[in-house]
């Protein structure tokens, strides 16, 4: 009887009624979780019409004009949680939900009896009739808006496809290449007329994009690009001169989106060489390719060298400004990633029921598989990582799709290196449920995990994202710490402070700081004890943020020190994933999801692993690089580079008789 | 304000004792009022009167609801009709109630759309309130009562409401109102209990036998991982007198079970047992082996005896060795071991025989195994054999 006590006693904003009887959904600004709806058009001639027609018209409005918040991780930093996180995004009104359901059965139905996985990996081609049909599905127009002839989807709706499209990697990756990186500038930053121009033609897959940034000489070093180009002396075409490796339908695509070093003269006269951005059509001229490269997995797409001889580009093909081109290249890259998320799940889903398959099958030691408590754990351990995977996609799509103007950069990045990470161990683990069957080319276990491997490497390896990752957070946090850390590095000079600090520190040094978040208090009562871990995580983190730029100042950036930032980075990931977890899990046990007890168990299990993980992180970075071993690994290293290999004799070795 | 507020509610407290001969509702009582199946507070007055749903309505209602064809058509129609005599819409108290009373009738009572229009009847605005008495002294009881008994009735069978829902009755009766609060409970509760079956089925399950079948015995096989449906039609055995289909579920342990049952001991065809699904039923047989003795738990100086740990790299293990780390199947309960179950179209002996011939395909041994088909059914007589032979237990031998 909690509710009408609460009705009567509050003078309760409208939007109460959404989440009944929780605290959560209960919070006021509930933007994604309320609908408008039209009762039938008779009542327009009641007394109530007006009533009825201001409550509409304010939730449209309220539709209409999204929230906007500060990026979430990044505020993570500082010990600031955004807790209208913790209300899991529903972003699809009816309609939209109803229509991506609708789409995605024709899509999966495509997958499953069409597209032959074996067929593309070992020919190393998709052939032309599979990418026919998925032209005709609309999937080459997924992101682009439906006045050009695409899909208009929404980050959460590409998410869900992006599950499906992942049953065949090559065609994943191809996909991915044409939209999420290939077009995905023209949309971006994309003049009207570029829009009106090209997009019509590459949302309905006449045309293929590509994203030509990768150089022999810079791979995850964007900006050392060595490619030219250089404005002809009418000042209307630009000549491209350069080569690109590794370009994903690098051998057919009609559009290229090329990144090339142009010079700018600096008002002192100075010259200076800036990136930046160009479409190229292949058809102005002096493109070639190379011939496709034999790869590991994802053999169906085509990745080749793409070379440019005195292209001509026009200058109204410039995407962006002229020298914007890094910028342009960040922001392609950092929109395209979250959706890695939900395709990793969705191809971890369809290999773990085929690993059940197995075991369920399989009798050994009369027993079966499934009830070997080690490959339970394995099914149980996967489950809660898909989860997690899963929760983050579409938590990340949410607040793409929710917000004014978000920034999502730093999720996008947690997305996928969790995920790839996810997607590579799982694979593995199924494949291992299977042991010698796995390992044959007659099942698909060995084709995906090929396929998988490549996720850790592109779209920005995942080292480079942890420290994209953790040098983003720290930036945000110097910037409103500066003072702070400087006096904390110079104790002598601030001794009140320092005093202050460490009497503020003491709980902290006793591993023990103040909650005073109330995290649980937004979550469903069932998961207070995970609420309780993830706000220790983020005093934890909080501090350990501070730690590491007072150990290191400004150095942080530098090469030596990237481990304490890899550390923080892999803190923030576990903080992202755990939250994610939770508010999905929270949402599902308050409105009643089919098996949402199952959902609590796997919140729970993963967040407590995930604070265990963070607390030896933290713990690590407290006892410094001495007893964290960091050091001697580091002079390990150090002598292995200089013997340029392995330095211990050999175990036979003798030194007498 | 209070006063003037009072009088016409206290009027129209008065009439409805009057014209209903029911008590004055009252707040605490109110929601017993109109309750099918709940009426435990009841007084006998009303429930006198319950006996027949047209009884007191007014002859106009009567007609509107005096259709021969009883389906959603005509009973949106009539409330069409309704709607359209005039603003006022007077007596739409009584309208909704003979209407929910019918809805059963017409087939709309798991009808969501239906109960909107209903209370879409109301008139919007008028009985919003707009001070805290009239919203804790319910304002308009009568037609907030309907309201809630048209809630009441969607719970009752399983209706769960919408977002549009509560604009509706936000709309008749104010943010803060007792249908509104009903409602609130109602989407607290309800979604949960709508997922809470871990077997989903339709929201209405299909009148088809045949479907029904395959989905009573999916639900069953749920057990174990490793069954398989099959549907046989007995058309494809040979002297088959009925001419029916099969729906077969059976697990490869259950295969295994089966294939280390010994020659000569007799199994038995028993049912049909009775199956639920929503509110329709099924009836169904198993395959069943008497019940095989449990082979003892280890005892304690077995199990204390870390001396000897058995295990398969030490060698071959003896039978009794691996009783240890072996459970028994779920099929083998302490009242038999069931080895297969199906759902015929007819339920009639012949087609069980079919089903078994059909099982021999994927089970050879069954060639070898006597099979008793007994008719001891719990459900009674449901199957259209013949009378004469509702015996007991006809022995068929195969």
């Amino acid at each position: 009887m909690l509710l009408p006590c609460r009705l009567l006693s509050s003078v309760a904003p409208q939007r109460l009624w959404v989440g009944l009887g929780s605290r959560v959904t209960g919070s006021v600004n509930s933007l994604t979780s309320f609908r408008a709806i039209n009762t039938s058009p008779k009542d327009a001639s009641t007394p109530a019409v007006q009533h009825a027609e201001e409550e509409n018209t304010s939730t449209e409005a309220a539709k209409l004009k999204k929230p906007k918040r500060a990026p979430f991780i990044k505020n993570l930093f500082l010990g600031r949680f955004d807790k209208s996180v913790l209300e899991f995004p529903e972003v699809l009104d009816q309609d939209q939900h109803e229509l991506l359901h609708e789409m995605v059965v024709p899509i999966e139905r495509y997958f499953l009896e069409q597209v032959d996985g074996p067929k593309i990996d070992r020919d190393a081609k998709i052939p032309e009739e599979t990418l026919q049909g998925l032209k005709e599905l609309g999937l080459f127009g997924q992101q682009i808006p439906q006045e050009y002839g695409g899909l208009g989807l929404g980050a959460t709706e590409y998410a869900r496809i992006a599950e499906i499209t992942s049953l065949d990697g090559s065609i994943a990756v191809t996909l991915a290449a044409h939209q999420a990186i290939g077009l995905k500038g023209i949309l971006i930053c994309g003049t009207d007329a570029q829009k009106e121009k090209y997009l019509p033609q590459l949302a309905c897959g006449d045309w293929t994009a590509a994203f030509c940034l990768t150089e022999p000489s810079s791979g995850s070093d964007a900006a050392s690009i060595q490619t030219r180009a250089t404005l002809s002396d009418d000042g209307k075409t630009w000549l491209i001169n350069g080569s690109k490796i590794w370009i994903s339908n690098g051998g057919f695509a009609d559009l290229m989106t090329v990144f090339a070093k142009t010079t700018k003269i600096l008002p002192s006269g100075e010259k200076k060489d800036k990136v930046t951005a160009f479409i190229v059509e292949r058809s102005f001229g002096g493109v070639s390719s190379g011939p496709p490269e034999d790869k590991l997995g994802i053999r169906g797409s085509n990745t080749c060298e793409v070379f440019f001889d005195n292209t001509p580009v026009p200058a109204e093909n410039v995407l962006g400004e002229v020298g914007g081109g890094f910028k342009v290249a960040m922001n392609i890259l950092n929109s395209g990633r979250f959706s890695m998320g939900s395709s990793g799940a969705g191809m971890l889903k369809r290999l773990l029921s085929w690993s059940i398959d197995h075991a369920v099958n399989r009798k050994q030691f009369g027993n079966y598989l499934s009830e070997f408590a080690m490959i339970k754990e394995k099914f149980g351990r996967m489950s809660a990582n898909i989860y997690a995977m899963e929760s983050m996609a579409y938590l990340t799509a949410g607040i793409l799709d929710g917000q004014e103007d978000p920034d999502c950069s730093v999720e996008a990045a947690i997305v996928k290196v969790f995920s790839s990470e996810g997607a590579w161990k799982w694979c593995s683990e199924c494949l291992q449920v299977l042991g010698g069957l796995g390992y044959m080319k007659s099942y698909p276990f060995e084709r995906y995990l090929r396929d998988a491997r490549i996720l850790l490497i592109f779209e920005g390896t995942n080292e480079i994202l942890r420290l994209f990752i953790g040098l983003s957070g720290l930036q945000t946090a110097g910037g409103e710490l500066r003072e702070v850390v400087q006096k904390l590095r110079n104790p002598l000079m601030n001794p009140g402070f320092i005093i202050g600090k460490g009497i503020e520190r003491f709980r902290q040094q006793k591993d023990n700081p103040k909650l005073d978040l109330d995290i649980a208090g937004h979550l469903h009562p069932t998961l207070q004890p995970s609420a309780q871990l993830l706000e220790y995580c983020v005093k934890r983190f909080q501090y350990s943020v501070e730690m590491v730029l007072a150990k290191h100042g400004q150095a942080v950036a530098a090469p030596k020190n990237q481990l304490d930032v890899a550390r923080l980075a892999d803190c923030a990931i576990d903080l992202y994933a755990m939250t994610a977890v939770l508010s999905r899990a929270s949402r599902a046990y308050c409105i009643g999801l089919k098996n949402a007890a199952h959902e609590i168990q796997l919140a729970s299990v993963f967040s407590a692993e995930a604070a265990e993980r963070i607390k030896t992180r933290v713990r690590d970075l407290e006892i410094g690089p001495v007893q964290n071993h960091d050091d001697l690994y580091s002079r390990i290293a150090d002598a292995v580079v200089e013997n340029k290999g392995y330095v211990a004799e050999h175990p036979l070795t003798r030194t007498f008789w | 304000m209070l006063l003037k507020m009072s009088v016409p509610s206290l009027y129209r407290l008065l009439s409805r004792a009057v014209s209903s001969s029911s008590s004055i509702a009252s707040l605490s009582r109110a929601p017993s009022l109109q309750h099918n199946k709940r009426n435990l507070t009841s007084s006998p007055f009303h429930s006198a009167r319950k006996e027949d749903p047209l009884e007191e309505t007014s002859l106009t209602i009567q007609s509107l609801f005096d259709s021969k064809e009883r389906n959603k058509g005509t009973f949106v129609a009539a409330c069409d009709i309704f709607m359209k005599r005039g603003p006022h819409r007077r007596g739409h108290v009584e309208f909704i109630y003979s209407a929910l009373k019918l809805m059963e009738n017409y087939g709309v009572h798991k009808d969501l759309e239906v109960y909107k229009r209903l209370l879409n009847l109301m008139p919007k605005g008028k009985m919003v309130p707009t001070n805290v008495f009239q919203v804790e002294f319910m304002h308009y009881p009568k037609q907030q009562q309907c309201a809630i008994d048209c809630l009441e009735q969607m719970e009752m069978n399983g209706v769960m409401p919408d977002t549009e829902m509560e604009h509706i009755l936000r709309n008749l009766f104010g943010k803060m109102s007792h249908p509104v609060r009903k409602y609130g409970r109602m989407m607290y509760w309800m979604p949960k209990f709508k997922n809470a079956s871990p077997w989903t089925l339709p929201q209405v399950v299909p009148n088809d036998t045949f479907e029904l079948a395959k989905m009573a015995v999916e639900r069953m096989c749920t057990v174990d991982p490793s069954s398989s449906i099959t549907v046989y039609q007995t058309s494809e055995v040979e002297d088959a007198l009925e001419d029916t289909w099969i729906v077969s579920g059976q697990s490869t342990v259950q295969q295994e079970l089966l294939e280390k049952h010994p020659p000569g001991e007799s199994i038995k065809v028993e049912g049909p047992f009775r199956i639920h699904l929503r509110d329709k039923s099924i009836g169904y047989f198993i395959l069943q082996a008497e019940a095989k003795p449990k082979p003892p738990s280890p005892s304690r100086t077995v199990i204390d005896d870390v001396g000897s740990i058995k295990s398969w790299f030490t060698g071959e293990l003896q039978p009794e060795e691996t009783s240890l780390n072996q459970t028994c199947s779920v099929h083998e309960q302490e009242d038999g071991t069931i080895l297969a179950l199906c759902v015929t179209g007819t339920s009639g002996r012949d087609s069980l025989l079919s089903w078994i011939r059909l099982l021999e395909k994927s089970n050879p041994c069954l060639a070898n195994i006597p099979v008793l088909f007994t008719q001891a059914s719990p459900i009674g007589e449901i199957m259209n054999v013949e009378p004469e032979k509702h015996h007991d237990e006809i022995t068929a031998a195969t």
